[in-house]
């Protein structure tokens, strides 16, 4: 059985490469998808991290501060500070501005300004005024100079993935660069950050947010593109399915007469509709193989962020055998019902 | 030791709207060992009988027994066990697989029935041997003449050693050298303990045989008398299927031609008055009746043999 199935598909090799090709590039798309939407995902949660706080107390009435523009007076953290259940209270600074690199090219950053040493021990804020640790996704080495609102800034170190907003490379600065930059120099601030959650009552005005909501907070902006992303994966599926499933019903049509053959000959309708299946699923998972090679191959045309996950292939080898387990169910009909008599005549 | 027997056979299939009758009360036997061959014209039914021999199609009425097995009653399990162990077929269109090799095509019966790739390609290789194939077995169907590939469907066949081989113009698409050695295999294999079935419309092949069923029976050499047929309306003058061997006059009356549907219905060909004739195409052709004639009135008409009426139509003109 197996040999003719193989025998078959090694036959029509051409049909079937066509097949394994249109699904590979599709499948491709669909992992590069999945690949955008963890990455959308992953520089959230690495924004985040990248602040390292407990707390972030921003004013009321605001979810985050990077939904949100309103300031408050950087000296409210000697406030916050106070609160039982903070240790220490730092102001945080998030302006959007425009990268200079060093050949001159602009980019779109988000700053995102802390005092230095943050919450004690933060890798991600430079050791100094006129020093700035920036995402890779800027394309400047360490020792570079870049330029923003026409401050001169040394590249003091790089971190990996870091960008918010589908993929605007951040760039961390000391608060007072980042006040300068955003304020015009004025002490003010975007948010309190904390080591240690604030108990009791807030100060009036203010409120309090945990790392959850601002990951909420810096997913509003992006929401319907991760909803998009995930209707087009859906609607990928169905296009490599349809692909699949087109060449496996062309297959069984292209077979009736070597199905009626089998069966005058004694192979039972079951046998015979294993073989199509087995010819589907074998179809399906060589193109999800290709995939994987494809999809990053694809990955440096999109600026989105993109984050491949063994998981996500994992899925994909699943999705494809029921894709095509799926896709040959109309050419089974098809094969199961070929008479055998049709074997006979010129 | 099969031996066929076929008693009050009828086949009727519906197509494209029609009731077909291609086989209606078919009685013969035959003994192991012999080569029968199934002389008649395209659409007497020969691929039909093939068919249901062969447990690929049901006849409606009658039974086939081959051996002590009625076929005509086999289903499921059993039906499946016939079409593998006990009968052979073997295709006017050869039908191997092209995507196999003639191995692996003469070894897919024994595959598909579970046995284990070497047994079954050994008897491949064995019964290729046998045909005189072994050269070939490793060559796809496109890369052998017609000869050879029905001599490779031939040892497919047999894999099984089925006791019943059937062949349904085995040498239609084969030049005559490649008939001679085709035709000269399967009167090898009608042998003790395997009996042969060849449908053609060829009768050239007749002397090979030991039997020769003829599916269309010829009208008798001498022809009919004139007879004169007096109808009351209503009354069938002939029917779809019978031999035909009148052309009938209409003197007085009127008589339609008419097809029974598969829905029970009936489609009316024509009405032919006085004057005009009927039925001349089947004694022409010697086919039997296409359709049913019947009158429409108390009517009157005289038959004439086909000697006779093309006489009387040449005196006419």
């Amino acid at each position: 059985m197996l040999t003719i199935t193989l025998r078959d598909l090694q036959f029509r090799r051409r049909q079937f490469g066509i097949a394994v090709a249109g699904a590979a590039v599709v499948f491709g798309l669909t992992l590069l998808l999945t690949g955008m939407s963890a990455g959308l995902n992953q520089e959230i949660e690495t924004t985040v991290h990248s602040v390292d706080a407990d707390a972030w107390i921003v004013p009321a009435g605001i979810p985050g501060p990077f939904s949100s523009n309103v300031a408050l007076p950087a000296s409210t953290a000697a406030t916050v500070a106070a609160l039982p259940g903070v240790s220490t209270a730092v102001p945080l600074v998030r302006v959007g501005h425009e990268a200079v690199r060093p050949d001159g090219s602009r980019q779109e950053i988000g700053v995102i300004g802390l005092p230095v040493g943050g919450l004690g021990g933060n890798q991600s804020i430079p050791s100094g005024p006129g020093l700035a640790v920036v995402s890779d996704r800027l394309g400047v080495s360490e020792g570079d100079a870049i330029e923003i609102a026409g401050r001169r800034l040394r590249v003091e170190g790089t971190l990996e993935g870091a960008s918010f907003f589908a993929g605007v490379p951040t760039v961390y600065l000391t608060v007072s660069d980042a006040q300068a930059i955003g304020f015009g120099e004025r002490p003010l601030a975007n948010a309190i950050v904390t080591r240690g959650t604030p108990r009791g009552p807030m100060p009036a005005g203010l409120v309090a947010r945990s790392n959850s909501q601002i990951e909420t907070d810096l997913r509003t902006p992006v929401k319907n593109a991760i909803s998009t992303i995930a209707a087009i994966r859906v609607l990928m599926w169905l296009v490599a399915a349809l692909i699949i499933g087109a060449v496996a019903y062309l297959s069984a049509i292209d077979r009736v007469r070597d199905f009626a053959v089998l069966k005058a000959v004694g192979g039972s309708s079951r046998t015979l509709a294993m073989s199509l299946m087995l010819q589907a699923v074998l179809a399906a998972l060589l193109a999800a193989l290709i995939a994987v090679g494809l999809a990053r191959l694809m990955t440096p045309t999109v600026t989105i962020p993109v984050v491949f996950q063994g998981s996500a292939v994992l899925l994909l080898l699943a999705v494809a055998a029921i894709v095509g387990v799926l896709s040959s169910l109309v050419a089974l009909r098809r094969a199961v019902a070929v008479d055998p008599a049709l074997a006979f005549g010129g | 030791m099969a031996a066929l027997r076929i008693q009050d056979l009828a086949i009727e299939y519906v197509q494209g709207g029609y009731v077909v009758r291609p086989i209606d009360g078919l009685d013969f036997s035959a003994e192991d060992g012999e080569l029968v061959i199934l002389l008649g014209p395209s659409g007497s039914g020969k691929t039909t009988l093939l068919s249901c021999m062969a447990s690929l199609l049901r006849p409606t009425e009658g039974t086939i027994l081959v051996g002590s097995t009625e076929v005509t009653r086999l289903s499921g399990a059993e039906l499946e066990q016939y079409r593998r162990g006990t009968v052979g077929i073997v295709f006017q269109a050869f039908n191997l697989v092209p995507s196999l090799t003639a191995r692996e095509n003469v070894a897919a019966p024994l595959r598909l029935a579970g046995v284990s790739r070497a047994d079954a390609y050994r008897r491949a290789d064995e019964l290729l041997e046998r045909v005189g194939l072994s050269e070939r077995a490793g060559h796809l169907p496109s890369r052998m003449s017609g000869g050879q590939q029905q001599r490779a469907a031939i040892a497919r066949a047999l894999v099984h050693d089925p006791p019943l081989i059937v062949a349904d113009e085995p040498t239609a698409h084969l030049d005559f050298v490649q008939v001679e050695e085709v035709l000269g295999l399967i009167r090898e294999l009608a042998a003790p303990g395997r009996l042969v079935v060849v449908a053609t419309h060829d009768d050239r092949f007749s002397p090979l045989a030991d039997r020769v069923i003829e599916l269309a029976p010829k009208p008798a050499g001498e022809e009919l008398p004139t007879r004169s047929a007096v109808l009351a309306a209503g009354d069938v003058l002939f029917a779809q299927g019978e031999p035909s061997q009148l052309i009938y006059v209409v003197e007085e009356g009127e008589i339609e031609l008419f097809r029974p549907l598969a829905d029970g219905g009936e489609e009316v060909l024509s009405r032919r008055g006085p004057g005009t004739w009927l039925g001349e195409m089947g004694p022409m052709l010697g086919l039997p009746r296409s359709a049913t004639a019947r009158a429409v009135e108390p009517s009157r008409l005289t038959g004439y043999g086909l000697q006779e009426f093309r006489r009387l139509r040449a005196a006419k003109s």
